[in-house]
């Protein structure tokens, strides 16, 4: 009995001394590459006929501009992965006039960085969609946008319209990233 | 960012502490009073020759192994990481521990009484897998609408600590010995984060595309030996110089019994490091705390009161998910471990000369099971393993145990330990299977060690 244990013993010493493993290659990890995609809500506005008109139906301007800041590209994980980004937008438009919007992606100094986005929302549609791909190889300098500016304009002609009216534009806009990364 | 999620999947939790069942109560070894100090101690002295009297170590993984990601196949690595990364769950985990023990030492007070001492270091870190966040990382939340992504599965805790000991075991009457050891912690390093709470979730918005909502956010990072009041420490070798008594001390206790129910059963348990440490130096914390919601910026087209959007977005996020640091000392609870074990011996019975003078009697074989347990910060983990023992001579030793646990249900191990004059040496080496192909273990573990023993 003892001889058995014996051998057993030995049996399993020769297990552990010449305990091996397959072929592994840790370098592999260096391929390893990460797709998220990410949405995010970017700029959303609402407003009434008052922004344009009068009580007496008069134009008191027919367009209005807003910007924010703009910080995506302060990330230096984003400014290094990203390698497309939809913008997405969305309108519904009660006016009886057509909308023109003009979207533009601003550097520290004011310059574009980006040809003008622009798009009309016809009057009285209320499902409103568009979309830009914005392909960064092809569009670097987005990379250097600090500031996003919207400017809104109102058909100057049309339908009568008054600042009493409850009647009301809004836009929703979001974006989706896609990235790319490597160890 | 890919970093963050490769640490998340390989690195995340930590705790020390190993399943020692071969080496539990195992041929009257000096380390079985490491294991239980209520364990019988046959022997007038022992000194532990230093640095090897005791060396252990333990990897394990609940749900992948080496091979799933590294072999060389030629399949894609990418391929490989995601379907591991689908795979897991947020109760799978990584651990590493291991153990060197500096000194170990012991003499017999009188005839009933046994005191032991001595210092070992020790790292143990044990990472869950916070899948949520994981995923969150490698695939963004495009395709996860009105999922919530939990924050709480981020569980990770790491110990490098020095641990002076000393301990007595008393022979309270032929049946009963009962034991305990006190223990100064030494934590040269200590990272963890545990007991968080929150979800990031983004739904379609109602007046946006998207609305993001931080839901009851509460992160907390408590970290020492890494940085000194915000300055990062470079210098490493400190590490190990803080585990001799120079680094964040705690208090921890021992105790154990064993219990010979006839003179072939005993039974047998113990209770290991219930004890804290007390982080006081080089010490930095994290915590964010708080809701957010985000849904883009909202323009008001008000060109006579122009607005900061994004300034006044920033500073309600500050204001309301704050993000703290600060050089608070926190205290870090060992992991507890409790051992119970049943042992019925048979066989043949040979005499063994004892310290006293006389012989005692053992059988030369025997049977049973251990149970044991360590608290870890997501639940308990638990192994049963049942073993034999053989006496080949009235010299050598063995023991084979078969367990269950978290990581196999074929898990064979075995122990050696021999005794030639006072020199003696033993090893154990755990999941044995899984040593013919390293790269397919989920876990491995062994310890050995050289002692002289007199009698």
């Amino acid at each position: 009995m003892n001889f058995v244990f014996k051998k057993l013993v030995v049996a399993l010493l020769i297990v552990n001394f010449f305990s091996c493993s397959e072929d592994l290659n840790f370098k592999q990890a260096e391929k390893l590459v990460i797709s998220p995609i990410y949405n995010s809500s970017l700029v959303n506005f609402s407003f009434l006929p008052s922004k344009f008109f009068d009580n007496s139906g008069a134009l008191i301007r027919n367009s209005v501009t807003d910007s924010s800041d703009f910080t995506l590209f302060n990330n230096s994980f984003v400014k290094d992965n990203i390698f497309q980004f939809d913008l997405n937008v969305e309108c519904k438009n009660e006016f009886e006039r057509r909308i023109f919007i003009d979207l533009e992606f601003l550097d520290r100094n004011n310059n574009p960085t980006h040809p003008t986005i622009q798009f009309t929302v016809f009057a009285e549609d209320l499902n409103f969609t568009f979309q830009e791909i914005i392909l960064i190889d092809s569009n670097s300098s987005i990379l250097n946008t600090v500031q996003v500016r919207i400017t809104t304009t109102i058909e100057t002609s049309g339908a009568p319209i008054t600042a009493a009216e409850i009647s009301v534009f809004e836009l929703k806009s979001a974006i989706k990233g896609y990235f790319k990364s490597t160890i | 960012m890919k970093n963050i999620l490769f640490y998340f999947v390989f690195v995340s939790c930590v705790s020390f502490g190993q399943n020692k069942s071969i080496l539990y109560d195992f041929a009257g070894l000096p380390q079985n009073l490491m294991l239980n100090p209520g364990a019988a101690a046959n022997f007038k002295f022992h000194i532990g020759i230093p640095l090897v009297s005791g060396f252990s170590a333990e990897v394990g993984s609940s749900n992948f192994v080496l091979s799933d990601l590294f072999l060389n196949d030629n399949i894609d690595f990418t391929n490989k990481f995601n379907v591991v990364l689908n795979r897991l769950s947020a109760r799978d985990h990584i651990k590493i521990n291991t153990q060197i023990e500096i000194l170990n030492g012991g003499f017999r007070l009188n005839d009933k009484t046994y005191l032991s001492f001595g210092f070992y270091e020790e790292f143990d870190a044990i990472s869950y897998y916070p899948k949520d966040v994981a995923i969150l990382l490698n695939e963004g939340n495009s395709a996860y609408l009105n999922r919530s992504f939990s924050l709480s599965q981020l569980q990770f805790k790491a110990d490098l600590v020095g641990v002076l000991h000393a301990g007595i075991s008393r022979e309270i009457n032929e049946k009963f010995t009962i034991g305990g050891r006190f223990k100064i912690y030494s934590g040269t390093f200590n990272a963890k984060t545990t007991n968080n709470t929150g979800t990031f979730t983004t739904v379609s918005g109602k007046n946006t595309i998207y609305t993001h909502y931080l839901n009851s956010i509460n992160i907390n990072i408590e970290t020492s030996g890494i940085s000194n009041k915000g300055e990062r420490l470079d210098d490493t070798s400190n590490l190990i110089e803080n585990t001799f008594l120079n680094g964040n001390f705690g208090l921890g206790l021992d105790a154990g019994f064993t219990y010979k129910i006839s003179k072939q059963l005993e039974v047998s348990g113990s209770i290991l490091d219930f004890g804290f440490i007390n982080h006081s130096k080089n010490v930095a914390n994290y915590t964010a705390k708080g809701n957010f919601i985000f849904d883009g910026v909202n323009f008001k087209y008000d060109a006579a009161n122009a607005t900061d959007y994004w300034g006044n977005i920033d500073e309600a996020f500050k204001e309301q998910l704050p993000y703290e640091e600060n050089y608070d000392s926190y205290i870090s609870w060992r992991p507890t471990k409790i051992n119970g074990a049943l042992k019925y011996s048979f066989g043949e019975q040979r005499s063994r000369y004892c310290y006293d003078n006389t012989y005692k009697d053992f059988y030369n074989s025997a049977v049973g099971f251990h149970l044991f347990t360590i608290f870890r910060p997501l639940s308990p983990q638990v192994a049963l393993t049942g073993f034999y023992e053989r006496a080949l001579s009235k010299k050598i030793f063995t023991k084979f145990t078969y367990t269950i646990d978290d990581y196999s249900f074929s898990n064979f191990g075995a122990g050696l330990s021999a005794q030639l004059g006072p020199f003696n040496i033993y090893g154990t080496a755990g999941n044995l299977l899984e040593f013919v192909n390293l790269a397919d273990a989920k876990n491995i573990s062994f310890q050995f060690g050289l002692n002289l023993i007199f009698s």
